[in-house]
C-alpha cells in the first residue's frame, strides 16, 4: 500500500546566525490535503515552505516529497513541486504568457502542450485580457496569479503556497480556490500559509500551528478546534493576546501632550 | 426633516459636533469646525534632523556591516573598498594641502577647477552608476511624517558620511590650507569649499531623486537607466581620457570647465586663496544660487515622486505577437528550438529587445570600447591588433559575472531545476554578444585607420578563440562573485555601494581582464610575426591551435559550471537576494 503522505518533514532545522528561524519541524502532510502552515509573524513559516521547496538549505532535518529527498534528490523534487513565494520576484520585462511558456519549457514540458496550458491558465485565472503587458506592468494581484499560474503549469504533485491571498482582490481570491480546490479534487496537494485564521478554516482540511520555529499543534482542522474557534486555539498555542493593554496616550482625546505648534 | 445640531454616536454616545460630522460625510447642517488639535507635525529642529540624519546614515553603514547573512566575500568587498578609499583620502589631503608646493600658478588652475570639477560631477553621477543610493536620501521611504521636505537639512547631512564622501570632503578640504596664501583668506576659501560641496551633494539628491521618480513606471525607468548609463560613461570616459591628453588639450578644456557650476565652484576656492575676493565672491553667488536651484528642484521632485501616481510618468503597454507560445514569436525567436535551453535564449532575445539598460549597457560598452582604443594607439603607440581586444574590457559586467544578470528572478530557475545547459546557454550568449561586439567594431575601426587588413584576420582569429574561452572562464567565476545587476533604473534600487560587493565586481573583474589577456595575447603575436615574414603555414597552425585552445577552455570550464551550479545556486541567490541588493 502506498504511503499516504505527499510531504515528510523531519527536524528541519535553520538558524541565521544566532537567531533560531526553525528549531525541529516533523510535519506529515496527507497527499489530496489542503494543508494550512499556520503561525504568528516570525514564527518561521515562510522559511519551512522555502526549506520544502529546495530555496533554503536547512541545517538540519529532511524533507521528501512523494517519497523523494528534496536535499538529495532535488532535481526529481523539484519536478514534483510548484511553489508561490511571499515576495514575488520575476522577470519583469515578460509578458504573463512568455513567463508561462519559459517556466513550461524549463520544466522539459512538450511545446504544444505548454501552449494549450498557458492559454487555460491565462484564461482561468483572468489575465488573458493583459496578454500584451509586461509583468512590470501588472498590479500585484496580477502578479500573484500569474506567479500562480507559473507554479501550477506543469501539474505539480504538491504545490507550496506562501501567503497566497495577500494582496489579491476578493473575486480574484475566489479564483484562486475554486482552482485549488479543483486540483485537490484531482489529487493534488496544497500546503499554504498564512496567518489569517479565517482563511485557513474556510480553506484547509489539516493544519499545523507554528510558533517559534516549532509546531505546536497539528492534525486534521476539526481535530486542532476540538469545537472551538480555530483564532481561539491558535492564541493559545502561540501564547500571545495578553488582553486588557490600553495605551493612554493613543486615544486624542486623553492625550495630554500638548498640541506642536508648526 | 429637522437635523440635530449635534450628532449622537451609536458605538459611545460621544457628542459629535455637526459639523465634524458633516465634514466626514455624515449628514449636518452645522458650518465646518476647526480641527481640534494641530497634530504633531511641528518641524524638527535643524539641529535635531542633522544628528537624527547621520546617525541613521552610521547605523546604516555599521549594520550592514554586521548583518549576520552577510556573505563573506561582501565583507572583503567593504574591506578593500575603506582601504582604497583611506589611501584616496590621504593622497588627496596631501596632494590639496600642497598645492601650491607641487604646482606653479597654472598648475594649481589645472588641479583645483579641474579636480573640483571631477569631484562635483563625480559626485553627481557617482552614485547612480555605482548602483545605489542610499535609503537616508529616499524620499519614498521618508514620505510618512508631514513635511518631508523638511528633513532635506538633515538628509544632506548624512550624505557627507560614507567612505567615498568623506574621501570627497578630505580633498577638497585639505584646499582650506592648500590653496589659502593668508590666514586672511581662509574664511573666504572655507565658504567656497562649503557651497561646493553643498553643490555636489544637493545636485547628487536632485539628480538621484528624479532619477528615482521617474522609474516609476517601466517607460520613466527606461529613461532614468539611460540617463544613469550614459552619465556614467561620461564620468568614466573622461577619467580615461585625461591620462592622454597634452597640457594644452587640458587646459582648453579646463577653459570650457571652469565656466561650468562646479568649475565655477573650483575656480572660486582658486581665487578666494589668492586673495581675489571679489572675483571669488561673484562665483560664489552663482554657485550658491546654482545649489539653491538645485535644492528647490529637488524638493519640487520630492513632492511629486510622493504625491503623483504612478501612470503620470506613463506606462506604455508593450507590443506582444504571438499566440500560444509568444516567448517563441518573432522572425528570430520562432527559429530557436522549444527546449529548455532555446526557452532561455528566447527569453534573453526578448530582454535584449526590451530592456533599454541591457541595451545601453551594452552599447556604452561597445562605444567606449572604440574609444578607449583610439585614444590608447594614438597616445600610447601600442600595437595594432593587440589594441581591439583591449575594448572588451567594457564587457566585464556581464562577461565575468553572467549570474548578476536578473538576479531578482534568480529563483524562479532554482525552483524550477532546469538542465544544467539551460543554466548557462543565454548567459552565455549574452556574454559572447558582450565581448564580441565592441571588439569587432573596434578592430574594423583600426583596420580602416590603419590600412592593416592581415592584423585585422589576425586578431579576429586570437578573438574568435579568445571568446569562448572567456566566457567559460566568466561561468566558472560568476557562482563566486555573482554580483547583481539591477534592470532598474531607480537608484534607490540597488545598495551595492553600502555592501562592498560593486568593489569585489571590480576585483574580479580585474582578475577576468588578466586572463583575457593571457589567452589573447600570444595567439595574436604570433599571428602577426608568422604573418610579417609570410610563414602561412605556421600561421595558420597557430589559428588551429589557438581556436582549438579556446574551444577545449570553454568545455572544460563550462562543464565545470555546470556540474557546479547545483551546488552553488542557493549561495549565488542567497547573494542576489532582492531584499538584500533591493
Amino acid at each position: 500500500m502506498s504511503d499516504p503522505r505527499a510531504v515528510v518533514v523531519r527536524g528541519l532545522e535553520k538558524r541565521f546566525g544566532d537567531k533560531v528561524a526553525v528549531a525541529g519541524i516533523d510535519l506529515d502532510v496527507p497527499r489530496g490535503s489542503f494543508f494550512g502552515l499556520v503561525g504568528p509573524n516570525g514564527a518561521g513559516k515562510s522559511t519551512t515552505i522555502k526549506m520544502c521547496t529546495a530555496l533554503l538549505r536547512p541545517d538540519e532535518g529532511g524533507v521528501w516529497v512523494e517519497g523523494f529527498p528534496v536535499w538529495t534528490d532535488p532535481r526529481r523534487a523539484k519536478s514534483l513541486l510548484g511553489v508561490l513565494p511571499d515576495d514575488l520576484p520575476l522577470f519583469e520585462r515578460l509578458t504573463g504568457g512568455e513567463l508561462l511558456n519559459f517556466v513550461g519549457m524549463a520544466r522539459g514540458l512538450d511545446a504544444a502542450e505548454v501552449g494549450r496550458r498557458c492559454d487555460d491558465l491565462l484564461a482561468v485565472l483572468e489575465l488573458d485580457a493583459d496578454t500584451a503587458t509586461l509583468i512590470a506592468d501588472y498590479s500585484t494581484g496580477m502578479r500573484k496569479k500569474v506567479a500562480l499560474a507559473a507554479a501550477l503549469l506543469h501539474t505539480p504533485d504538491v504545490v507550496f503556497l506562501d501567503e497566497p491571498f495577500e494582496s489579491v482582490d476578493p473575486v480574484s481570491a475566489r479564483t484562486i480556490v475554486d482552482l485549488l480546490r479543483s486540483y485537490c479534487r484531482g489529487g493534488g496537494t496544497v500546503v499554504l500559509s498564512s496567518h489569517v485564521m479565517d482563511t485557513v478554516e474556510r480553506l484547509c482540511d489539516h493544519l499545523a500551528i507554528v510558533a517559534a520555529g516549532r509546531v505546536v499543534r497539528s492534525g486534521s482542522v476539526e481535530a486542532v478546534r476540538d469545537g472551538r474557534r480555530l483564532e481561539d486555539v491558535f492564541i493559545e498555542a502561540v501564547g500571545g493576546a495578553v488582553r486588557g493593554h490600553t495605551l493612554r496616550w493613543l486615544s486624542p482625546q486623553m492625550s495630554s501632550q500638548p498640541p506642536a505648534v508648526s | 426633516m429637522v437635523v440635530p445640531a449635534d450628532v449622537v454616536s451609536a458605538a459611545g454616545g460621544v457628542v459629535i459636533p455637526s459639523g465634524a460630522a458633516a465634514s466626514d460625510g455624515v449628514a449636518g447642517s452645522g458650518p465646518p469646525v476647526a480641527p481640534r488639535r494641530t497634530g504633531h507635525d511641528a518641524a524638527l529642529a535643524d539641529r535635531s534632523l542633522i544628528a537624527l540624519f547621520v546617525g541613521l546614515k552610521w547605523r546604516m553603514l555599521r549594520n550592514g556591516l554586521r548583518r549576520r547573512t552577510r556573505s563573506p566575500w561582501a565583507t572583503v568587498g567593504f574591506v578593500v573598498s575603506f582601504v582604497a578609499g583611506v589611501l584616496c583620502a590621504v593622497v588627496g589631503l596631501t596632494v590639496s594641502i600642497r598645492v601650491r608646493a607641487l604646482w606653479d600658478d597654472a598648475g594649481q588652475f589645472r588641479v583645483i577647477v579641474g579636480g573640483c570639477f571631477a569631484l562635483i560631477f563625480g559626485w553627481w553621477f557617482g552614485p547612480v552608476l555605482a548602483g545605489g543610493v542610499d535609503e537616508t536620501v529616499d524620499p519614498l521611504r521618508l514620505a510618512a511624517p508631514p513635511h518631508p521636505r523638511q528633513l532635506r537639512t538633515g538628509q544632506i547631512a548624512a550624505g557627507f558620511v560614507g567612505i567615498a564622501p568623506a574621501v570627497v570632503m578630505c580633498c577638497m578640504g585639505g584646499l582650506l590650507v592648500g590653496a589659502s596664501r593668508s590666514l586672511t583668506v581662509v574664511p573666504v576659501v572655507a565658504v567656497a569649499v562649503a557651497v561646493g560641496l553643498l553643490l555636489a551633494l544637493v545636485g547628487s539628491r536632485a539628480i538621484a531623486t528624479t532619477l528615482a521618480r521617474l522609474a516609476r513606471s517601466r517607460r520613466g525607468g527606461d529613461a532614468a537607466t539611460l540617463v544613469a548609463v550614459l552619465g556614467g560613461s561620461v564620468v568614466f570616459a573622461g577619467a580615461q581620457l585625461i591620462r592622454f591628453l597634452t597640457i594644452d588639450q587640458i587646459d582648453a578644456a579646463i577653459g570650457v570647465l571652469r565656466w561650468t557650476p562646479p568649475g565655477l565652484a573650483g575656480e572660486a576656492i582658486l581665487l578666494a586663496g589668492r586673495g581675489e575676493v571679489a572675483a571669488a565672491l561673484w562665483r560664489i553667488v552663482v554657485t550658491a544660487a546654482m545649489v539653491g536651484l538645485s535644492g528647490a528642484w529637488w524638493s519640487r521632485q520630492i513632492g511629486r515622486l510622493i504625491a503623483e501616481p504612478m501612470d503620470v510618468v506613463g506606462s506604455r503597454p508593450a507590443t506582444v505577437a504571438g499566440g500560444s507560445m509568444p516567448l517563441f514569436a518573432g522572425a528570430v525567436r520562432s527559429r530557436v528550438p522549444p527546449t529548455p535551453s532555446g526557452a532561455a535564449v528566447a527569453r534573453e532575445l526578448l530582454y535584449l529587445r526590451r530592456s533599454p539598460g541591457r541595451r545601453t549597457a551594452l552599447a556604452a560598452g561597445t562605444i567606449l570600447g572604440v574609444v578607449y582604443v583610439v585614444i590608447v594607439l594614438t597616445a600610447a603607440k601600442v600595437v595594432t591588433p593587440l589594441a581591439a581586444p583591449v575594448a572588451t574590457m567594457f564587457a566585464l559586467q556581464y562577461g565575468s559575472n553572467q549570474l548578476g544578470v536578473d538576479p531578482a528572478a534568480f529563483w524562479i530557475e532554482v525552483s524550477i531545476g532546469p538542465p544544467p545547459a539551460a543554466r548557462w546557454v543565454a548567459r552565455q550568449m549574452l556574454a559572447s554578444i558582450a565581448l564580441a561586439v565592441p571588439f569587432v567594431c573596434s578592430a574594423l575601426v583600426l583596420a580602416v585607420v590603419s590600412g592593416e587588413w592581415v592584423d585585422l584576420l589576425g586578431a579576429t582569429i586570437a578573438m574568435l578563440g579568445a571568446v569562448p574561452a572567456l566566457v567559460g572562464l566568466g561561468s566558472v567565476v560568476s557562482p563566486m562573485l555573482a554580483t547583481p545587476i539591477p534592470d532598474s533604473g531607480n537608484p534607490f534600487g540597488s545598495r551595492q555601494s553600502m555592501q562592498g560587493t560593486g568593489c569585489l565586481a571590480a576585483i574580479a573583474g580585474m582578475g577576468y581582464l588578466v586572463a583575457g589577456g593571457v589567452l589573447v595575447a600570444p595567439a595574436e603575436l604570433g599571428l602577426r610575426w608568422t604573418s610579417q615574414r609570410g610563414e602561412w603555414l605556421a600561421y595558420l597552425g597557430i589559428a588551429a591551435v589557438h581556436l582549438m585552445v579556446g574551444v577545449l577552455v570553454w568545455r572544460t570550464t563550462t562543464r565545470f559550471a555546470r556540474t557546479r551550479i547545483d551546488d552553488v545556486e542557493l549561495e549565488v541567490m542567497h547573494r542576489l537576494d532582492q531584499r538584500l541588493n533591493g
